[in-house]
């Protein structure tokens, strides 16, 4: 173990914490990747008044909405019958089928009731 | 000197009395009831206090805390509430896979992965078909991001820890792959404290309740990890980044498949992983510097240990991490109480906390690789390096005034690494009294730090190395099938480079804030360090040595697997018993133990490593396993003479956008190792004598890849082989590598193997090198005695109208279906034709093409047969010996 003369320890223990602390100030810095592109506040899906309950409608009516055929409204009333009533418009994404994109193309058409 | 105490049976006693709770743990796995526990425990413990003192009170002391074992294994098994998630899901209330909300409270960070991220929750509530449960467990969701407006949704949502949410999801706590002998996901998740997983398909089916009271700075700490690895990812390349990521942030799911298993030939795969090694490292260098700025002890203490804590936290809290902080702490608390810390005890005591809080955790292989390694190091390497220390830097002294007792070859060995001519000249002149020491080393240093310094840390470092390996032998090959060699000088290599490029990416990271342009130099610096890194167990890879695969003992003869273990522990309680300078003769018994118990661990060793008569015996019945390899085939025919065919060796299709993009392949274990490879070592196979590719669908050919690197193959059979097809080509390049005879098979071929009659159906003989579709699956029929089975690969309805049409007789006892039982298969004719008493679908649970189609199997049941699926059953094997058909699944 070095020997430290009393003037190198002052030094030691100004400059000790300040090594660190100047690294952790350097790497928050470089890390701030860019959050300027935030969107605004959530966008409220106002569904129209004629919009589709999704509790209530009959396949021939879910299949009415853009890409949504037929094999899919008949696996949308199966799956209601099976699993009871959607509480949100959102679980019908939990239909098989159904994914992300198409449902962000009808989610403005749809409401749960 | 005084004599020492009668009371004293030993110098570790924590590490006796870890033992034996740890013994009594396993055994209460196996043997013990409840109450034989309890009765144990009260009737030790009680005299043991009366004889406390004595020889009976020590043993009595043993054999309680061996209750005590039992009696805790017994607590956590009991300890399952029914209102648990996996109680709910194994009880069978709810399927797995059947839609359900889970609301919880989000519980640690969200570990960011390729193409998304997970979380872990707490769950509070379970709704399903309306109706709400409460409930307890903890659930890991897989939120993958596949657009920027799901990633501007998950920014939204802000899905930081302790906030409440409520996911609608598929819960799923099923097993797939349930072959016997294959490690069970469900047992993974189990030891990792999960209870049930899904993939959440839209961040549109969460929503967020509230926010729990949460811990402030830990969060910040947890977006400055998420940064740094944002950062990495997009400076450095793809391996660079993975490696860094692993080893420096803990993050696992960036590391690229190649890349992984780079490391894991090389059998250094434990540096890409939080664990002792790490923490080790980490607090190591924390404790030199914080010395340098106190010289408190308590604050040292405190200090050391609350970064190393914080950093365990912030990388994922995973179990091997704590242990090991939690080793490290016991060590540093005995220097801060001022007491020579013994570290068998210190391990000792670590392992008793850490069972009495998990026991099951003796049966996880992370918790036995952990404190197996870290003994073997404790009591075999560190006493052999400092008794070398001593030999070679003998000079007369009080306690060793005469020169040590050992082969002058050791001595002179010793010597060169460690005689230091100029300390002794220092020490000598300061002595009253003067003597000339005749040292003769192999050749005279010139420099200390050149060649004397590098020269002991490569001899000491292997040496740790290979004693660890020796010692883990055994737990290497039950678990991984694995021994190498090689690892003994790639962690030398390895170890070092690694912590230079951590280091340097994270200084490159820290300086970018400031400059970029003295960034870049850094990050090239790091690629460097990576390449290098690399370089050599890609050298060993390509020459084949780096590491070899075994297979295990089945039955009986496994109980070699613990004694392996015990002549280790016997070799190295006679290293530590070594004493070069005893001035007495107890040499001759030390010889002679130290000897025998040596050639006792080759002997072990080298009959584990040989493993001769491991294959079953051929029992003169032909036997046939479906593998359960989830969407995909995978068939292992064992002959009536012991020989072996496998089938197709399933595998999951790798989507490929074309041949520019090389996408990123995640480090997540191929079919045809963990399961197909898997299945074939725990029956004690390293060869296997034909494999039979009937078409290059990934999901039948990838893993024949995989089983053609791990075991040495007699022949392959083909049916059309274009070489321009990705999996074909691999497979090609791997049998070619390993002059294998490939065989291009084609309708009208038979050959008897072992009194059973192998026979060709499909594809027909005009043969050709173009492109291979399902009809040319090859088709075969195997006839044993009167029972008849066929195999029909991925045929669909044109191959098998024109099986019909043929004169080939197509009744049969058992059919694999074809095609896994989708509609474009199994046409009504062919279906009662065959008219066979089984009809074997090879599918996954969950199909994502809808496979098994119901028609296809209401058919074959119409026809008469029995319908089974391997996804349903696990591994089906029937049994036959030219007359009677035995069936038997791995799920009954």
């Amino acid at each position: 173990m070095m020997r430290f003369c009393n003037y190198c320890k002052t030094r030691i223990y100004i400059v000790g914490p300040i090594l660190p602390l100047a690294i952790i100030v350097a790497m928050l810095a470089g890390c701030q990747a860019p959050h300027s592109d935030y969107p605004p506040a959530a966008e409220q899906v106002i569904a129209a008044s004629y919009a589709l309950d999704i509790n209530t409608a009959t396949a021939v009516e879910f299949e009415r909405l853009p890409s949504v055929g037929a094999i899919l409204a008949e696996r949308i009333i199966e799956f209601r019958e099976k699993y009871g009533r959607f509480r949100r418009p959102e679980h019908l994404l939990m239909v098989q089928g159904i994914g992300d994109a198409r449902f962000r193309r009808i989610r403005h058409l749809i409401k749960a009731e | 000197m005084t004599e020492p105490s009668r009371l004293t049976f030993t110098l570790n006693p924590l590490a006796w009395l870890a033992a034996s709770f740890a013994l009594g743990i396993a055994v209460a796995e196996y043997l013990f009831s409840e109450k034989f526990a309890i009765v144990l425990l009260v009737f030790a413990a009680l005299p043991a206090l009366l004889f406390a003192g004595r020889m009976a009170g020590t043993a009595l002391l043993l054999v309680s805390f061996f209750g005590l074992g039992g009696f805790a294994l017994q607590m956590q098994k009991t300890g399952i509430f029914p209102h648990r998630v996996r109680a709910i899901y194994e009880k069978g209330l709810i399927a797995s896979g059947e839609p359900v909300e889970v609301e919880g409270v989000i519980n640690g960070p969200a570990e960011p992965a390729f193409g998304g991220f997970f979380i872990k929750l707490d769950a509070k509530l379970l709704t399903y078909k309306g109706e709400e449960m409460r409930v307890s467990g903890i659930v890991r969701l897989f939120l993958p991001i596949d657009s920027e407006e799901m990633a501007a949704d998950f920014r939204r949502l802000n899905l930081e820890p302790a906030t409440r949410i409520a996911v609608a999801c598929g819960l799923e706590r099923a097993s797939r792959f349930l072959n016997p002998g294959v490690i069970s996901r469900r047992e993974i998740l189990d030891r990792q404290g999960i209870d049930a997983v899904a993939s959440v398909k839209s961040p549109l089916l969460i929503e967020k309740i509230g926010q729990d009271a949460g811990f402030g700075p830990v969060a910040s700490i947890y977006r400055i990890r998420q940064d740094l690895i944002d950062e990495f990812r997009v400076r450095l390349s793809t391996p660079a980044a993975g490696m860094v990521i692993a080893t420096a942030l803990g993050g696992r799911h960036f590391l690229d498949s190649e890349t992984a298993n780079l490391f894991r030939e090389g059998g250094t795969f434990h540096i890409l992983v939080i664990s002792g090694l790490h923490i080790t490292f980490l607090g190591g260098i924390a404790f030199l510097f914080i010395r340098l700025l106190t010289k408190k002890r308590w604050l040292q203490f405190i200090a050391v240990n609350s970064f190393l804590w914080t950093f365990t936290m912030v990388v994922g809290a995973e179990i091997p991490a704590m242990r090991a902080s939690l080793m490290f702490t016991i060590l540093t608390f005995g220097y801060l109480i001022y007491r020579p810390t013994s570290s068998l005890n210190s391990l000792g005591a670590s392992a008793i906390i850490l069972l009495a809080a998990r026991p099951g955790d003796i049966f996880d292989p992370s918790f036995q690789l952990t404190f197996l390694s870290v003994a073997a190091i404790v009591t075999t390497a560190f006493p052999l390096i400092g008794k070398l220390r001593e030999i070679g830097n003998w000079s007369p002294t009080a306690e060793t005034p005469f020169p040590p007792r050992a082969p002058r070859a050791l001595i002179r060995f010793c010597e060169t690494l460690y005689w230091r001519e100029r300390t002794w000249e220092i020490n000598a002149s300061r002595q009253v009294w003067s003597a000339r020491l005749f040292k003769t080393p192999f050749f005279k240093n010139p420099g200390d730090f050149v060649i004397r310094r590098p020269l002991v840390f490569m001899f000491e470092g292997a040496v740790v190395s290979a004693i660890v390996q020796l010692w883990l032998l055994p737990l290497l090959i039950v678990y991984f099938h694995r021994v190498t060699p090689a690892s003994v000088v790639l962690n030398l290599w390895v170890g070092p480079l690694m912590a230079i490029e951590a280091a340097t990416a994270l200084l490159g990271v820290s300086v970018a804030g400031i400059s970029e342009a003295l960034a870049a130099p850094l990050f090239a610096f790091t690629e460097l360090v990576s390449r290098l890194l690399l370089f050599a167990p890609a050298l060993f890879q390509s020459i084949d040595f780096a590491s070899v695969r075994i297979p295990v003992y089945s039955g009986n003869i496994k109980v070699i697997y613990l004694i392996a273990p015990a002549a280790a522990a016997a070799a190295s309680s006679i290293i530590t018993g070594w004493q070069p300078f005893a001035l007495s003769g107890r040499r001759k018994i030390s010889l002679i133990g130290g000897i025998s118990a040596g050639i006792m661990l080759v002997f072990l060793s080298g009959v584990i490593l040989i493993h001769p008569q491991s294959t079953p015996d051929p029992t003169g019945q032909l036997r046939v396993d479906f593998l359960d390899v989830g969407q995909g085939d995978s068939a292992l025919v064992t002959f009536p003479n012991g020989e072996t065919m496998l089938i197709d060796g399933g595998g999951r299709p790798r989507f490929r956008n074309g041949d520019d993009e090389p996408r990123f392949e995640p480090d997540i274990p191929h079919i045809g190792e963990a399961v197909v490879s898997e299945f074939l070592w725990e029956r004690g196979y390293s060869r296997i004598d034909y494999i039979v590719a009937t078409h290059a669908d990934a999901d039948h050919m990838q893993g024949l890849a995989d089983v053609a690197r791990n075991f040495r193959i007699g022949a392959a059979l083909f049916g059309r082989m274009p070489r321009e097809d990705a999996e074909m080509a691999e497979l090609y390049r791997e049998l070619k590598k390993r002059s294998v005879a490939m065989h291009e098979t084609a309708s009208g071929e038979s050959f008897q193997i072992g009194g059973a009659v192998v026979e060709v159906l499909n594809p027909s003989i005009q043969s050709g090198e173009g492109f291979s579709g399902n009809d040319d699956s090859v088709v075969l029929r195997i006839s044993f005695g009167s029972r008849v089975f066929l195999f029909m690969g991925d045929v669909e309805n044109k191959a098998e109208r024109q099986l019909l049409a043929s004169s080939k007789s197509l009744k049969a006892d058992v059919v694999k279906v074809a095609h896994h039982g989708s509609r474009t298969s199994s046409i009504k004719e062919f279906v009662n034709t065959a008219r066979p008493a089984y009809a074997v679908i090879s599918v996954g649970r969950h199909s994502t093409f809808g496979h098994p189609h119901r028609e296809v199997v209401d058919r074959w049941s119409a026809a008469g047969a029995e319908v089974m699926t391997t996804g349903e059953k696990g591994t089906i094997t029937i049994m036959t010996d030219g007359q009677a058909i035995h069936v038997s699944r791995y799920l009954p």
